[in-house]
């Protein structure tokens, strides 16, 4: 690292805020991803906006790459590896939450927030956040959203955004945008309340954080931001719905979703269920055992205004709809009760759910329709079959978004990280996997690693997403190496 | 009262581009495929020969921006003159915009300036040299009653003045449909007579085409007619007719200061009072077609002669308040009411009826001019019948019935098409 | 005519000699345009406003991107238009071309068990909302009507609409796209094609959409992707009453109130308590004029006659606060409950029925027809003579909302009493919740008297005054819609929003090098000033 680097780095943040020890330079320089390894020159935890943009315009003087990083570990994907070398700038420090409404149902937050500490603030007020499946204690509620992980509740998730509302984004470039109707003010009259963010849109013609959603990092860094939250239920009645076949569950999952009557609801195949719920290999194995291939979770619940007389609607046209497809709602299933999934729903996991069978994994997200979800979820079976991986092992989690219109789905291979062979078994398998549901109609919106050089095969998204890169971030040193950049 | 273009010019300013006289009245869509409203965007796709389009010509053309050209003629011309945009834009705009009218002098003013398509010139040739669009002889325009033992009312006083009209006067294969009207009447006790070869065309092809002279003249050779049968009733078999009658005739300040009934009409009048039975079953599954004369252009004129003054601030208002034409007063109900009445027969809707028809494609000159264009316009007419579940198009107009009948065989399919006269032929 | 002979011949050979015209007779008809009178050009001639060389009407993708390389090859602007509600499809520059899409006219795809239509450029939103309602479906309309464009507003632009409680704004209604780029390569994200659900990493649609959308500036669109919503009504409503101005029966399944409050403040804390318990399928503000404009009366002669008898009934000034409800049941018990939770909510702001004793059922079926087919928004031009305008129009929390309504109440009257704006009590807000959330759209429509430059100049004064109030009040929420004064509009809120105009600039340079996609709606006003102008965002951003 250059001097002029280093030492520009340690006046912006203080030498208390910069680090190039081994020990933290290792912690960085991997994960779970099969993204070679590769050490920053150094890690950097700024404490505000102004110190986001200094470090950015440094950067761009420079031209040194810098890799936002918000969560703690376990990382999975490889976005936050330093594969072009560079700074990583750790956010987790800006944890700050700026504001709890609870009239316009949002909060604000700084990246370093979790989602144990947002839940405290947002109780308090009579409100809980949206959360993705069981996310792991040290991941950043903002990069969670960031990312697009998804939500479990449909029928709040009217767009892709969603629940990011308004905030504040620098650039690659150095320019600072705060989006949707924050756009009118700063942090400051948004902590008192005089500005209240409460759409995503604009301004003008450009929606700021559709684009940095997604992009990994490689546009931007998002210095803080508000989202939606939802009122706590009053009453909640959480049931399973068993199956054998993926395809039977369709017909009630596509009613359900379309009627916006239940809160919480996605289907995971026993292993990925048992993963949730146990904690560690043999105890989940057990538990898969006593499970149906398919299980559906749904959560009826009612707010303040006659709650039990609102639950009592919504359930009675939930068993209508089971009724009419054959299907059962039910308490407990396989000596899981529902309740006690609904419980863990509003938790952090230390260790992460994927983890937790053989201490690694690789994960694929895509996105597709429900109705392909059969076909897809065969496939990867029949894939894994074939590189003689145990099929029971395979994790599959479906999650419908945007209100049911399509699903973010995730298949997770587990795999002992000390076994070599089963490593290369892994990596052989995943991109089978990955190459073949492509083909079947799985889309990789989340396109980390690997899953980047399926979807920029496509030359025109690439060259237009280059060009957007050219205009935010010109000089490429936001977390270059990522996407198609 | 007829008014020239420029008396509109204020009227054409007010047109918003909203596309309403595009498609059908929206809270009465029921499909895609079935949405528009308009035959001439429908076929040409230029904004221009939507009637917001035709108005907006209109204005470049009343600055003086636009000269007279081919294309020009074409836009204005290409064009039935149906008023599905007229009712339309009522929804919208209320009493403010006269899109007949509007559309009507910019032909007069065209025709003025001596700009005639050379395809009307032979219906301009036929009016003024038999009396009839064809041309056809002049004698025997009533050859139709021959034998009907009809009397003859340019000799005596009759109740009932029946007006053939010239398609049904001279179309031989249509002619079941007069003759059977007339009979039915005569059967039913009524004191009706014909004008014969004193009868004159009701002109409204000729004002379509421009010739508003040509219009006067034969509206007042019909007026004449009619005062000296002594009728209190005048009842004709053919839409076109019926509209010269109940709307453009007051329009243009002509009056003929009696009952003007269709013949639907009349039979559904006679129906209801026990004079007319059907026994006779027919088993067929039909739809009506709502002739645009007889439905939306049916509807009686009332003359306005009022200003528009502004309110609130600036809100235009007019005084005395302007009739608001809607099409609604039309007549939609009385052919139902027979075809539901006999026997046997099945009345299914299309998606576009009432005020929402879609027009046979044949007025107004297209069907000269622009046979194709009639062609296109039957056709997705027929396509609409069919869709609707019909095995047969019943209609009351014989320019309609004509239209329908050639199409349905140049394109080389089959899809029966009748008048209602000729159903009850059948059941009588 | 097009200046270049060649560039005339190579773009009529792409679609025939039938779909491609330089005829002044043909062109007259696109020149027309109402909106231009009041898009910033207070002058007695439209035609200042437009001057077109040619119009062409693609019938597929391939031929819109050929047309666009001929436009780049001949450096021919050109800009695409639908159903043409406004200026917003209308090239700007001499010799321009207008592309009009009404060939493009297919519902492509109605995929109902993934609740979604891929619909090309001339489908409206009336005939996808019909087709759909087949399969207990509808799409989001907007507010201009349903005689509008789906993917215009889907693509690119605005998007708000009054049943936005159910069916957001169509800016967050696209699930996939194909765009044609200014250069003639198609880009194509998202559902448009088998097995892409999703964005490709980064959310593409976010260098083109936004709150306001390019209006036509980044190119053209042959297809999107549109969400659907659940249609909780009969495939085919009941018609009652007359063709001109029809009534729908209100299904069973749901119930239509129509409510007066005492206050901006008390309709507000309504909205975030509907919201909140989710119960309404449309909950929308109309201003007291809209309601004898739209479905009390046929015609201004009507509306005048309603107007001075609610006048004199005292009721103009007691009925400013409005507030229209739809909810629907899927089951008895659920419409119960929501009756129930209304009623209480009703009786704890203090609302009661709007215009009680005037209204009659007919009147009712009436709104609920225009509520549900939204075929009268354009009615506004008959009061506006031919144009209406609409002043402010953007996304808040309802509290902020409730503010606004109340100072441009005020600044209305002050301009009625000058004799600029048509009398409607100084209330226009028509707006009201989005996605059951506390955001809330309003906007405000004004009319006057178009071809009178003192009216058309105190309108201006007006938009400004109101604008440089809302900034300073941090009243602008996510920017304003008004577009009639598009150019102001950018400045002031370039300035107060971030100083977003350079980027504006550099997306139109990198997609646009040739600059043919007519850009006047998307970089308005002085954009060669704004170009060599430094960041202001030193001054105008507060930073910590």
């Amino acid at each position: 690292m250059s001097i002029v680097l280093q030492s520009g780095l340690v006046t912006l943040v203080g030498s208390d805020r910069f680090y190039e020890d081994e020990a933290t330079l290792e912690l960085y320089s991997k994960d779970h991803s099969f993204v070679s390894p590769r050490k920053a020159l150094c890690v950097v935890k700024p404490k505000d906006t102004d110190q986001i943009k200094e470090i950015i315009d440094l950067a761009n003087k420079t031209k040194m790459p810098i890799i936002p990083i918000s969560s703690g570990p376990p990382r999975f994907h490889g976005d936050t590896v330093p594969t072009g070398g560079g700074v990583c700038v750790d956010l987790s420090e800006l944890n700050q939450i700026v504001r709890v409404d609870r009239r316009n149902r949002i909060a604000v937050i700084e990246p370093g927030v979790t989602f144990d500490t947002l839940r405290s603030a947002l109780e308090a007020k009579g409100m809980v956040p949206y959360t993705p499946l069981l996310p792991r204690s040290t991941k950043s509620v903002l990069a969670s959203f960031l990312e697009r992980e998804p939500i479990t509740i449909p029928k709040d998730h009217w767009d892709f955004c969603d629940p990011l509302v308004g905030g504040e984004i620098v650039f690659g470039n150095g320019h600072i945008q705060r989006f949707g109707d924050t756009a009118q003010g700063s942090k400051r009259e948004v902590g008192t309340g005089e500005i209240i963010p409460v759409h995503p849109l604009g301004p003008s013609s450009i929606d700021w954080l559709r684009l940095v959603q997604g992009s990994q990092g490689t546009l931007g860094i998002v210095s803080w931001a508000s989202i939606y939250c939802r009122i706590k239920s009053c009453i909640q009645r959480p049931f399973l719905v068993a199956a054998q076949n993926l395809g039977d569950l369709l017909p009630f999952t596509e009613k359900v979703l379309r009627r916006r009557i239940v809160e919480e609801f996605f289907i995971l195949n026993s292993f990925s269920l048992a993963n949730v719920l146990a904690e560690e290999g043999q105890e989940i194995k057990t538990l898969q055992a006593s499970l149906p291939a398919w299980v559906l979770f749904l959560n009826i619940a009612g707010y303040e205004r006659h709650p039990e007389e609102k639950v009592e609607y919504k359930e009675e046209q939930v068993r209508e709809m089971a009724t009419q497809e054959r299907l059962q709602l039910k308490g407990e299933v396989g000596g899981v009760s529902a309740l006690a999934i609904l419980g863990i729903l509003g938790k952090t996991a230390k260790c992460d759910r994927r983890l937790r069978y053989k201490g690694s994994c690789q994960v694929l997200p895509f996105e597709t329709t429900l109705d392909r979800t059969p076909g897809i979820a065969h496939l990867t079976t029949e894939i894994a079959g074939e590189h003689g991986y145990p099929t029971a092992d395979l994790s599959i989690y479906i999650q419908p978004i945007i209100q049911g219109c399509q699903c973010q789905c995730e298949v997770v291979i587990p795999y002992e990280p000390q076994d070599g062979t089963e490593v290369e078994k892994v990596k052989s398998l995943f991109m089978d996997i990955a190459e073949k549901i492509h083909s079947a109609g799985a889309y990789y919106s989340r396109p980390y690693g690997m899953l980047a050089n399926i979807v920029y095969r496509d030359a025109e998204i690439t060259s237009v997403l280059r060009k957007i890169k050219m205009i935010f971030d010109p000089n490429d040193i936001m977390n270059s190496g990522k996407l198609c950049f | 009262m007829f008014k020239k273009l420029d008396d509109y010019e204020q009227e054409l300013y007010w047109c918003g581009r909203c596309s309403y006289c595009k498609f059908v009245n929206i809270p009465f869509m029921k499909s895609h495929r079935f949405s528009q409203t308009c035959p001439s965007i429908k076929d040409q796709n230029f904004h221009a020969y939507s009637c917001s389009g035709k108005l907006n010509v209109a204005w470049s053309f009343l600055k003086g921006r636009i000269p007279y050209s081919d294309k020009l003629l074409d836009v204005i011309y290409r064009c039935p003159l149906d008023g599905a945009c007229d009712t339309n834009c009522r929804v919208i705009m209320g009493n403010m915009i006269s899109n007949n009218e509007i559309l009507h002098a910019l032909r007069v003013k065209f025709v003025e300036d001596g700009q005639i398509l050379p395809e009307h010139m032979a219906l301009i040739d036929g009016l003024r040299k038999e009396g009839n669009v064809f041309g056809y002889p002049k004698t025997k325009r009533s050859d139709w009653a021959e034998g009907l033992g009809l009397k003859d009312a340019t000799r005596e006083k009759v109740d009932i003045l029946f007006h053939s009209g010239c398609r049904l006067a001279y179309d031989e294969e249509l002619r079941n449909v007069v003759t059977e009207s007339a009979i039915l009447l005569r059967d039913a006790g009524i004191d009706l007579g014909i004008a014969g070869r004193e009868e004159v065309c009701c002109g409204l092809r000729a004002f379509d085409i421009g010739l508003r002279g040509e219009m006067e003249k034969y509206a007042e050779g019909v007026a004449s007619v009619v005062r000296e049968s002594g009728a209190i009733t005048l009842v004709t078999p053919c839409a076109d007719c019926y509209s010269a009658f109940k709307y453009y005739y007051p329009w243009i300040g002509v009056k003929l200061n009696v009952e003007v009934l269709h013949i639907t009409e009349y039979l559904d009048r006679l129906m209801k009072e026990g004079k007319l039975k059907f026994r006779k079953k027919i088993t067929m599954r039909i739809t009506y077609h709502d002739p645009c004369h007889l439905g939306r252009l049916g509807e009686a004129y009332e003359p306005w002669n009022g200003e528009w003054k502004k309110v609130l601030g600036h809100m235009y208002v007019s005084e005395p308040r302007k009739p608001l034409r809607t099409g609604e007063r039309g007549v939609y109900e009385s052919p139902r009411n027979i075809l539901r009445s006999l026997p046997g027969l099945e009345l299914v809707e299309m998606e576009r009826n009432r005020v929402n028809s879609w027009c046979c494609g044949a007025g107004a000159g297209v069907l000269e001019a622009f046979p194709d264009f009639a062609h296109r316009t039957a056709m997705e007419r027929i396509e609409e019948a069919k869709a609707s579940g019909a095995e047969a198009l019943v209609t009351s107009c014989p320019w309609c019935e004509r239209n329908f009948k050639d199409s349905v065989k140049e394109s080389g399919g089959k899809f029966p098409v009748y008048d209602i006269v000729e159903l009850l032929k059948e059941v009588r | 005519m097009l200046k270049s002979r060649e560039a005339a011949r190579l773009l009529e050979n792409i679609v025939g000699p039938d779909n491609f015209s330089e005829d002044p007779a043909i062109i007259a008809s696109y020149v027309f345009q109402p909106f231009p009178r009041s898009v910033g050009q207070a002058s007695k001639d439209i035609y200042e406003a437009v001057k077109l060389g040619a119009v062409i009407l693609p019938g597929n993708t391939e031929e819109v991107q050929t047309i666009a390389k001929v436009c780049n090859r001949y450096g021919i602007t050109y800009k695409a238009l639908s159903t043409g509600l406004g200026a917003w499809g209308v090239p700007t520059r001499e010799g321009s071309l207008q592309v009009d899409m009404r060939r493009m006219n297919r519902i492509i795809k109605l995929e109902d068990r993934n609740m979604y239509a891929i619909v090309e450029p001339y489908v409206t939103c009336r005939e996808l909302a019909v087709e759909s309602s087949k399969k207990g479906l509808t799409c989001h309309i907007i507010g201009a009507g349903s005689e509008t464009s789906v993917l215009a507003s889907v693509s690119n632009g605005w998007g708000h609409g009054h049943d936005a409680t159910t069916a957001s704004h169509n800016g967050r209604n696209c699930l996939g796209a194909e765009w044609v780029l200014p250069t003639g390569e198609v880009v194509r994200w998202g559902l448009v094609e088998e097995g892409k659900a999703g964005y490709p990493g980064p959310g593409l649609p976010g260098i083109y959409r936004g709150n306001t959308g390019a209006f036509g500036g980044l190119g053209i669109f042959t297809k999107v992707a549109v969400k659907l919503y659940p249609w909780p009504g009969p495939a085919a409503l009941e018609i009652r009453g007359e063709n001109q101005n029809p009534g729908y029966k209100v299904p069973h399944n749901m119930r239509v109130y129509l409510l007066a409050f005492p206050s901006p403040e008390k309709l507000a804390e309504a909205v975030y308590k509907l919201t909140e318990e989710e119960i309404a399928y449309h909950a929308w503000c109309h201003p007291l004029f809209m309601h004898p404009q739209r479905w009390m009366g046929s015609s201004n002669d009507d509306h005048y006659e309603i107007w001075e008898r609610l006048r004199s009934a005292g009721l103009v000034d007691k009925s400013l606060d409005e507030l229209s409800v739809v909810i629907a049941g899927y089951s008895e018990r659920e419409l119960r409950y929501k009756e129930k939770v209304l009623k209480e909510i009703i009786g704890e702001t203090g609302a009661t029925d709007f215009l009680a004793g005037v209204l009659t059922e007919e009147d009712k079926e009436r709104f609920f027809c225009a509520q549900i087919a939204a075929h009268k928004p354009c009615t506004e031009f008959r009061i506006g003579a031919g144009d209406m305008g609409s002043g402010m129009g953007q996304i808040m929390h309802w509290s902020a909302q409730a503010k606004l309504k109340k100072w441009v109440r005020e600044f209305q009257k002050k301009y009625i009493e000058r004799g600029i704006l048509i009398d409607t009590a100084g209330e226009s807000c028509w707006g009201g919740p989005i996605e059951q959330r506390a955001a809330g759209h309003t906007e405000y429509p004004i009319f006057t008297d178009t071809r009178n430059l003192d009216c058309m100049a105190g309108r201006r004064e007006f938009l400004e005054e109101t604008h440089r109030k809302a900034i300073e009040e941090k009243l602008m929420g996510n920017g304003s819609i008004e577009a009639s004064v598009i150019a102001l509009i950018d400045e002031l809120e370039n300035a107060a929003l971030g100083d977003y105009f350079d980027f504006k600039r550099k997306i139109k340079d990198v997609f646009d090098p040739k600059g043919v996609a007519d850009a006047y709606q998307y970089l308005a006003g002085k954009q060669e000033a704004l170009r060599n102008r430094k960041s202001q965002q030193a001054k105008t951003y507060e930073r910590e």
